[in-house]
C-alpha cells in the first residue's frame, strides 16, 4: 500500500517526459554548402568586372549578411566581402575622378588619384590571399567534388578577369595622375563626341570629335592645331586607342577597330544579354583627350558607348530520321554577315563527341554530317558556333532518330508456276542507295541461289527442287533475303507462296479421269482409295491425349474412368487432354491421401491396360477401386 | 471508516487525475494542432484562436491545411466547395501532395515540388535548411523563414508572394547537398490565387507555422495576415491519431478540458499529501 503514492508520483514525473520525448526534435549539425557561396562570389566579381556597380553592391551586401554556421569560415568569408566592398568603392572613385576631370573641377584630384592607385595596388594583393584562404576553408565542406571543382573553375576565371580590370583601372589612374599633376593650371578645350550608333564588336567605329575653345580660355585658340587621342575601354578590361589631329573650332573623325568577340572571350569578359533579344553588350566608355600648344592647353571628355554583339541567326534543318553509317544532309540558312565556324557534336558538346567542323557561309548552304558508330534510337545533333567578329557563340540542337531501316525491295515473283522445267524467275529492284548487296533465295528452306549484285535491279532464274509437290501440284514457299553489311540497312526478308503445277501430272490425271469415266470399275477403285485416305486424315486429327487410343479399341472402363474423374477432382485437377494417365498419376500422387495412393495407382493401371493392351481388364476390380476412392473422398470432403 | 473514505478519495482522485493527465498529454502527431513539440501546431492554434476540423468546414472562414499526404476525394470536394463559396484556404505542403487537388479540383495550373530547397546564403543563423524568404502580401513585406521548403511552379492565374534568394538550390537528387543536376534559382515558395469567390494560398513548407518556427522572424505576423475571418486547422491532410480526433471533438466544448485537467491534477496532489502524512512519508 505504501508503494502507491510513490507510483503516482512516478507517473506524474514520467508523463511530461514521455510527451517531451515524442516531440523531440533532431538537432542538425553545422554544415555549409560551399557551392552556393562560391557562386555568389563569382557573380559578385563578374559584376565588378563589367562595371555593374549597383548589382555588385547588392551582392556584396548579400555576402556580408550571409548566414554561415562555422565561425572560422564566417571570419574568412566576411573578410573577402569587406575587401570587395572596398574595391567597389575604389573603382567607383576612379569613375568619379574621370567625371570631375570632364567638368573641369580638378582641385585635389591628383592626390586622390594617387591615393586610390596605392589602395588598389595593395588591395589586389590582399584580395588574392583572402580568396585563396576562403576557398581552402570551403573545400573541406565539398561533398560533391565535381560540382565544387566546376564552381571553383568559374571563380578562377572571374578572378583572372578582375585582375585585368584592376590593371586597366590602375593604368587609367596613372594617366590621370600624370595629367593632373602636370597641368592643374591648364586652359581647357571643350570636346564633343559623336559615334556610330551602336558600336559593334569586330567592326570599325567612327568617332567624330569636335574641338571648341573652353569657356575659361583667355586665348584665341580658334584654328590652333590640337592632337587628339581616343580611347575605347570595353568592360574595364579591353582598351583600344587611336590618335589624330584637329583644329580647335573644327572636327575630326577617328576610326577605331573594335576587337572581335573571339578576343573578348579570350580575355574572359562576359557579355550581358539584353533581355528578350538576340543582343549582348559590354558596358564601355569612350575617353577623348585633346592637347594643343605643347600641352599647355588640354581637354578631356568621357562618354559611355556600349559595344554590341549579336547572337548569329542560323537555322539548321535536320531531317528527323537517319540511317546508321549514312550521311545526313542538313540544310542551313544563315543571316550572319560573316562565315562562321561551327562544330557539330552528337548528344553532348564534348570533344569526344565532335563529328565534324564546318564553316557556315552566309545565306543558304548544305552540310553533310556523317552518322557513324552510333547506337539506334533518339539522338541530338548539336551545332556550336564559336565567337567571331560581331557574333557571340551560338548553340543549336535538333533531335534525330537514328536507325537501321530494312532494305526496301520491290519483288516480282509469279504466284503460279507451271513445271517442267523446274525453274522460276525471281526479279526485283532494291530501292535503297546500296553499292552492293547479297541476294539469297530459298525454296521450301532449300537454298537455291546466292549472289552479289551491284545494280539496283536483279533478275535470276532459280531451280525449284524436285518434291512430291513439284511432281504433282502444291504450294511452295519462296524466301528472298537481301542483305548489305555495314551500310546501316537491316537485312530484308520477303516470303512469297507460289503454287506449282506440274503440267505432266495434270495431263496424266486428266487422262485417268477420262478413262475412269469410260470404265466404271476404275471409277469405283478411285472412290474407295479416296474414302480411305479421308478416314486416315480424320483419325490423325483426333490423335490428341490418351483418349485417341479409342482408335484401337473401345474404352470399356469408361464409366469408371468418368466416376474416378468426378471423385478425384475434389482434391486434384483432373487429367488434362495433353496428359497421359501416367503423367497425371505423377502429378496427383503428392496431393492424394496416403490411404488412396495404392488404389488410385492400381485403378490407373487398369485404365492403361484397357486402353493400350490386348488384355481385358478386371471390371469388378475397377468398380471396387472406384467405389473405394469415391467413398474415401466423400468422407474426407 | 476514515480509512474507507481516504481509500475512496484516493481511488477517485487517481481515476480523475489520470483522465486529467491524459487530457494534458500532447499529441505526438507531426503538424497536429494538439502537438506541443517543435513540429506541432499548438502555437499556431493558440496564436490564431483556431478551431480544429476533422471533416467539413463548418464555422470556418479560413482553413489552414497542413498536407502530409494526398487529400481524400471527400476532403478535396469539401475544400473545393469551401473555396468556391468564398473561403480562404492556406495550404502548407512540401511534398507535392496538393498538386492534384489544385489542378483537378480548383482548376489551377500550379505544381508543388517534392524536393527540398536549401539556401546557404540567405538563411537563419547559418542553417541552410532554414531559408529566408521575403513574403509580400497586400504591399506589406514579411521577413519569413521556411524550413527546407519545396518549390512551387505556377502557370497563369497565380501570384508569387515570396521567392528564395537566387543562391538557393533545389536538392533534386535528395542527397542533402549541391551536386551536379541540382538547380539554383530564386524559387517561388509562397503563392496566392483567386478561385471562385475565395482565395488559396500555397506555402511550400509544413514547418513555417510549426511551434519551432512560428516565433522566428515575421512567421507569426504572416500567419495572422493570411487569415481572413475565423480560422480552423483541418486534420484531413495529416496522419491524425485517435487522440487528435478526440481532442478535436472535445475542443469544440471550449477550454473545459483544461479546467478538468487542472482540477484533477490539484485533487491528486492533495490526495498524495494527505496519504503521505498519514503514512508518515511527509512531515
Amino acid at each position: 500500500m505504501r508503494a502507491l503514492p510513490s507510483l503516482i508520483l512516478l507517473m506524474i514525473l514520467l508523463l511530461p517526459l514521455t510527451a517531451q520525448y515524442l516531440n523531440s526534435q533532431t538537432v542538425e549539425g553545422c554544415y555549409t554548402d560551399p557551392v552556393p557561396l562560391i557562386k555568389l562570389l563569382t557573380d559578385t566579381i563578374e559584376k565588378l568586372v563589367i562595371g555593374n556597380f549597383s548589382n555588385a553592391s547588392e551582392l556584396i551586401d548579400m555576402g556580408l549578411k550571409a548566414g554561415i554556421c562555422d565561425k572560422d569560415l564566417t571570419v574568412t568569408h566576411k573578410r573577402v566581402y569587406e575587401t570587395l566592398s572596398k574595391l567597389l568603392n575604389l573603382l567607383e572613385a576612379v569613375d568619379e575622378i574621370e567625371s570631375r576631370l570632364e567638368s573641369g573641377n580638378v582641385t585635389g584630384l591628383a592626390n586622390r588619384a594617387e591615393f586610390i592607385y596605392n589602395d588598389l595596388d595593395s588591395l589586389r594583393q590582399y584580395l588574392n590571399d583572402y580568396v585563396g584562404n576562403y576557398l581552402s576553408a570551403l573545400r573541406k565542406y565539398a561533398l560533391d567534388k565535381v560540382a565544387f571543382f566546376k564552381a571553383e573553375s568559374a571563380l578562377s576565371k572571374g578572378l583572372a578577369a578582375l585582375e585585368l580590370s584592376i590593371d586597366n583601372y590602375m593604368e587609367r589612374l596613372s594617366t590621370l595622375y600624370t595629367e593632373l599633376k602636370e597641368g592643374q593650371e591648364r586652359l581647357w578645350i571643350r570636346i564633343s563626341v559623336g559615334t556610330d550608333s551602336p558600336l559593334y564588336f569586330g567592326r570599325k567605329a567612327r568617332v567624330v570629335i569636335g574641338l571648341e575653345p573652353g569657356p575659361v580660355s583667355g586665348l584665341n585658340l580658334s584654328g590652333v592645331l590640337a592632337s587628339v587621342s581616343v580611347y575605347l575601354i570595353i568592360g574595364n578590361i579591353i582598351e583600344i586607342s587611336n590618335h589624330s589631329t584637329a583644329l580647335i573650332g573644327g572636327n575630326t573623325t577617328i576610326e577605331l577597330r573594335i576587337l572581335g568577340t573571339e578576343a573578348v572571350a579570350e580575355k574572359g569578359l562576359e557579355l550581358i544579354r539584353v533581355p528578350s533579344s538576340n543582343r549582348y553588350y559590354a558596358p564601355s566608355k569612350i575617353i577623348v583627350r585633346a592637347s594643343a600648344l605643347n600641352g599647355t592647353v588640354t581637354g578631356f571628355r568621357l562618354t559611355s558607348a556600349p559595344v554590341i554583339a549579336l547572337k548569329p541567326n542560323i537555322v539548321f534543318s535536320v531531317p528527323p530520321y537517319a540511317r546508321i553509317n549514312s550521311v545526313v544532309r542538313v540544310n542551313v540558312t544563315s543571316t550572319a554577315a560573316l562565315p562562321l565556324n561551327v562544330s557539330i557534336y552528337l548528344d553532348s558538346a564534348e570533344p569526344g563527341n565532335n563529328i565534324r567542323n564546318v564553316t557556315i557561309e552566309p545565306g543558304h548552304s548544305v552540310i553533310e554530317v556523317p552518322i557513324e558508330n552510333v547506337s539506334e534510337g533518339y539522338h541530338t545533333l548539336i551545332f556550336v558556333s564559336g565567337p567571331h567578329g560581331m557574333y557571340v557563340s551560338g548553340r543549336w540542337s535538333s533531335a534525330i532518330v537514328i536507325g537501321s531501316p530494312v532494305i526496301p525491295v520491290s519483288l516480282n515473283i509469279p504466284s503460279v508456276a507451271v513445271v517442267p522445267p523446274l525453274t522460276l524467275r525471281v526479279s526485283g529492284r532494291v530501292e535503297a542507295p546500296l553499292r552492293t548487296y547479297n541476294l539469297t533465295i530459298y525454296v521450301d528452306d532449300h537454298r537455291v541461289f546466292e549472289g552479289i549484285f551491284t545494280e539496283p535491279s536483279f533478275s535470276v532464274m532459280i531451280s525449284v527442287p524436285l518434291s512430291l509437290k513439284t511432281l504433282t501440284m502444291g504450294s511452295t514457299v519462296v524466301r528472298v533475303v537481301i542483305s548489305a553489311e555495314g551500310t546501316g540497312f537491316k537485312t530484308s526478308t520477303y516470303t512469297v507462296g507460289v503454287t506449282v503445277i506440274n503440267a505432266v501430272t495434270v495431263l496424266a490425271l486428266a487422262g485417268l479421269a477420262g478413262t475412269a469415266y469410260l470404265h466404271p470399275k476404275i471409277f469405283e477403285a478411285i472412290t474407295m482409295i479416296g474414302s480411305l485416305a479421308k478416314e486416315g486424315v480424320r483419325v490423325r486429327r483426333e490423335e490428341k491425349g490418351f483418349l485417341a487410343a479409342r482408335r484401337f479399341r473401345k474404352f470399356r472402363l469408361r464409366p469408371y474412368y468418368q466416376r474416378f474423374v468426378v471423385a478425384i477432382s475434389r482434391i486434384v485437377r483432373p487429367p488434362e487432354p495433353h496428359e497421359t494417365l501416367r503423367e497425371f498419376l505423377v502429378r496427383a500422387i503428392p496431393l492424394l491421401p496416403e490411404k488412396l495412393t495404392s488404389a488410385v495407382t492400381r485403378l490407373i493401371s487398369l485404365f492403361e491396360l484397357d486402353l493400350y493392351s490386348k488384355k481385358a481388364p478386371d471390371r469388378h476390380e475397377a468398380e471396387a477401386l472406384t467405389q473405394l476412392i469415391e467413398d474415401s473422398l466423400r468422407e474426407g470432403g | 471508516m476514515k480509512v474507507s473514505i481516504i481509500t475512496l478519495l484516493t481511488v477517485v482522485a487517481v481515476a480523475v487525475g489520470s483522465l486529467g493527465l491524459i487530457a494534458e498529454v500532447p499529441s505526438p502527431t507531426p503538424y497536429s494542432p494538439f502537438n506541443t513539440g517543435g513540429r506541432g501546431y499548438s502555437g499556431l492554434r493558440d496564436l490564431l484562436g483556431a478551431s480544429v476540423l476533422i471533416e467539413g468546414a463548418q464555422g470556418a472562414s479560413t482553413i489552414i491545411l497542413p498536407l502530409a499526404h494526398d487529400l481524400s476525394p471527400a476532403d478535396a470536394s469539401t475544400l473545393r466547395d469551401f473555396v468556391l463559396g468564398g473561403g480562404t484556404l492556406i495550404i502548407l505542403d512540401e511534398g507535392g501532395h496538393s498538386s492534384k487537388f489544385l489542378n483537378d479540383y480548383l482548376n489551377l495550373s500550379i505544381a508543388v515540388g517534392d524536393s527540398p530547397i536549401y539556401d546557404y546564403v540567405a538563411n537563419y543563423r547559418g542553417n541552410g535548411s532554414v531559408v529566408t524568404v521575403n513574403v509580400s502580401v497586400s504591399g506589406e513585406e514579411y521577413l519569413c523563414y521556411f524550413g527546407s521548403p519545396t518549390f512551387i511552379v505556377i502557370g497563369g492565374g497565380a501570384e508569387v508572394l515570396g521567392r528564395t534568394s537566387p543562391y538557393a538550390y533545389a536538392d533534386l537528387d535528395g542527397n542533402g547537398y549541391f551536386s551536379l543536376g541540382d538547380s539554383f534559382g530564386d524559387w517561388a515558395v509562397a503563392i496566392s490565387a483567386k478561385v471562385g469567390e475565395g482565395r488559396v494560398y500555397v506555402l511550400g513548407d509544413l514547418d513555417i507555422f510549426s511551434n519551432a518556427m512560428i516565433g522566428v522572424g515575421d512567421n507569426a505576423a504572416l500567419a495572422k495576415t493570411l487569415v481572413n475571418g475565423h480560422p480552423a486547422i483541418y486534420l484531413g491532410g495529416i496522419n491524425a491519431s485517435l487522440l487528435d480526433e478526440m481532442k478535436a471533438v472535445v475542443g469544440s466544448a471550449g477550454g473545459m478540458l483544461n479546467y478538468v485537467a487542472e482540477a484533477s491534477s490539484l485533487a491528486m496532489i492533495a490526495t498524495v499529501i494527505v496519504l503521505g502524512r498519514r503514512w508518515g512519508l511527509i512531515d
